[in-house]
Order: structure tokens, then C-alpha cells, then sequence
């Protein structure tokens, strides 16, 4: 039954990337997701540790943008961990690390992170910006620089999405990237 | 001589959890850039020094929290551009080779390979001098060295070459 099921559910993420994107919308994924919830759209739960406002703002606008899916701080039954630390000059200003099995992320083995060596100079705009982004990428969505300003996705590889452009929240290539993984 | 009931069952047990068990993937890191060069001659522009090194042995894991870091010790044999200061740099980069924390887009230092690299000096916020250096732009200031070309190790698409002659490179990091 196990097997089966395993099946399934690779047969089930070969479609979902073959979907064709819908309305051109354009996004990417990274090859992982949740499971779908019973009911209703999807709620991620997640534990902070450290730049709690910053990771609640974020995900409430996620929640508000329509994506189908939703962040909510729980750290009793959190699947996944929002953090920030000092990394130094790593020239990176958020990250993801994650495990996953046959497509599905693994619970408690997700991390996304603020480097806060960047983070804590940066204008409140533009730190909500990196953490919207780094929940997208726990929601499953990968990089996506298909667009210039004013369309580029909050998913864009680099902060110029914010200096650049001044995204700092999901666009509709966003939430068409979640609404395909989330229907 | 006839197996045992007790045998049986737990031959077949341990058959069904080996079918059962999904193999974990090793974990993954994706980082998000903070800014992406549009030129060669901006990325060092922004860096103390160039250096070509030659990597002779693996680096070494240092984790800040749960996060792999890689610092590799290798051999300046050239100073292309700046100045640099000693015979070898331990530079820093982000995920590991060991236990996990792959990197998709970028590349690990390899034992018995050369690269030149844009660097400056690795700092945490307080300032203090680490004797690490990082290559600037995440993997766009890494170069390996392949005959007489410079080959990229950055995965993804940017504005800089992929691939180039070394003189070529010399002369885009070259000032105006």
C-alpha cells in the first residue's frame, strides 16, 4: 500500500510540473511541497526564532494575497522554522534548507533564515521583502527571474527586487506559483 | 532443515520496512543573492583582490546554527588584480559536501583544481577581522581554471561569461 502510494505521489509531482502554466503567468518550483490539507487551504505552521514581526508581516501577506496558502506562527505543532542570524558577508541575505522525500517537504527538517549581517540595515520594506521570499520558497516555489520590473515576482533570485523594482510583496506570478501547488 | 515461524516474520518484516523506507534526500540550501553583477569589472571593483589559488586538499565544516559552511585553505599562485598579502587564503563558502547541505547553484572548492576568485575579506557584523575571505556576488566571483580558460562555477544564468580566455578576464577587470 506504501509502494502504491509512493507512486502516486511521484506520478502526482511529474504532472504537477507538466502543468502548463496557467493564464502566462510564470514561476518555478522547487521540486518539493506540503501535502494537501483535508479542508481548506493549506496552513503552514512555523516556529521563529528571532525577527518575529518581520516573519508574522510576511506571511500576512501571503495570507492576504490569495496564494491558497497561509503561514501561521504555531511553535506547539510548527512544520518549519523561520530564523535569522548573523552570517557575516556571504553575500547572501536569505536562504532555505530543506529535506525532501519523493516531493514532499520533510517536516521540522525546513529552515528559512534572515542573514541578519544584511537584514538589519536594510529598510523595513525591504527586509519583509527577503522574508516574503523565503516563504515562498517554503511554500515550494524556486527562483524565478523571468520578469523586469514592474512585474518581476517576489520570487526574483536578488534583493533588486525591492532596490530595483520595489516589490516587497507576492505578485501574481507568486500566488500563480502557490495556487499550482495549493488548488 | 525447515525455517522457523519466528524467522519467517521477521525475514518478511524486515523486507517490507526496507520496501517501505523512502530514501531521504541529503538536505538542500537555496540562498537568496543580494545583488547580482552585471560585469566583470564591477564584481572587482568591489573586491580587495583577485587571486588565482590551486586547492590541494578538502575544506573543513564550520555551521552557523544548522547552516554548512565549507572553508577551504588553498595556494595564491597569482595576484591577478589588488594586493593580497600571504602565500595562502582560507575562503568561505557557503553549504558542505559532507553529511548534506548541498548548494545547487554554485560549486564547492576541489581538491587538485585551480580558480581564480574575487574575493574580500569574511566578516560577521561585529567587524572583527576572521582570516577568511568570500568571493564577492555569491558563486559570480568564482572561476575555475581550465587550461588557459576561466569556466564558471556560478549554476546560474547572470550576466557574467560563462566561459573565457584568462586574458580576456584580465583585461574585463581591468580599470577604465
Amino acid at each position: 500500500m506504501r509502494v502504491r502510494a509512493r507512486w502516486v505521489a511521484v506520478v502526482a509531482a511529474v504532472a504537477l510540473a507538466a502543468v502548463a502554466v496557467p493564464d502566462g503567468r510564470a514561476y518555478a518550483y522547487l521540486g518539493c511541497r506540503w501535502p494537501d490539507e483535508p479542508i481548506g487551504s493549506t496552513k503552514l505552521r512555523y516556529a521563529t526564532s528571532g525577527d518575529a514581526d518581520t516573519w508574522r508581516a510576511a506571511g500576512q501577506r501571503w495570507s492576504d494575497a490569495g496564494a491558497n496558502v497561509s503561514f501561521v506562527e504555531d511553535p506547539l505543532v510548527s512544520v518549519f522554522t523561520a530564523s535569522s542570524a548573523d552570517y557575516g558577508n556571504v553575500s547572501f541575505d536569505g536562504f532555505i534548507q530543506y529535506q525532501c522525500v519523493a516531493g514532499f517537504f520533510v517536516p521540522r527538517q525546513v529552515e528559512v533564515g534572515l542573514n541578519t549581517f544584511y537584514t538589519a540595515g536594510y529598510p523595513a520594506g525591504m527586509r519583509l521583502a527577503v522574508a516574503g521570499h523565503e516563504l515562498g520558497h517554503a511554500a515550494g516555489l524556486g527562483h524565478n527571474d523571468s520578469s523586469e520590473c514592474p512585474s518581476r515576482p517576489l520570487m526574483h533570485s536578488t534583493s533588486a527586487r525591492w532596490v530595483q523594482c520595489g516589490i516587497e510583496r507576492p505578485t501574481g506570478d507568486d500566488t500563480a506559483g502557490t495556487r499550482g501547488l495549493y488548488p | 532443515m525447515r525455517p522457523r515461524p519466528i524467522v519467517i516474520v521477521v525475514g518478511v518484516a524486515a523486507l517490507f520496512a526496507g520496501a517501505c523506507s523512502e530514501p531521504r534526500s541529503a538536505p538542500q540550501v537555496h540562498a537568496s543573492r543580494t545583488l547580482e553583477y552585471q560585469s566583470l569589472q564591477q564584481a572587482a571593483r568591489d573586491a580587495d583582490a583577485v587571486v588565482e589559488i590551486s586547492v590541494e586538499k578538502a575544506g573543513a565544516v564550520e555551521t552557523v546554527g544548522r547552516m554548512p559552511f565549507t572553508v577551504t585553505e588553498a595556494r595564491v599562485v597569482d595576484v591577478v588584480k589588488g594586493r593580497y598579502d600571504g602565500t595562502t587564503v582560507r575562503l568561505r563558502q557557503l553549504g558542505s559536501a559532507q553529511g548534506g547541505g548541498l548548494v545547487p547553484e554554485g560549486e564547492l572548492l576541489q581538491a587538485g583544481k585551480r580558480y581564480v576568485a574575487i574575493v574580500v575579506p569574511f566578516t560577521f557584523g561585529d567587524f572583527r577581522p576572521t582570516g577568511q575571505h568570500v568571493v564577492v556576488g555569491a558563486w559570480q566571483g568564482l572561476y575555475r581554471v581550465e587550461g588557459d580558460e576561466l569556466v564558471a562555477t556560478d549554476a546560474a544564468r547572470t550576466a557574467l561569461p560563462r566561459r573565457l580566455k584568462r586574458s580576456s578576464f584580465v583585461a574585463a577587470i581591468a580599470e577604465p
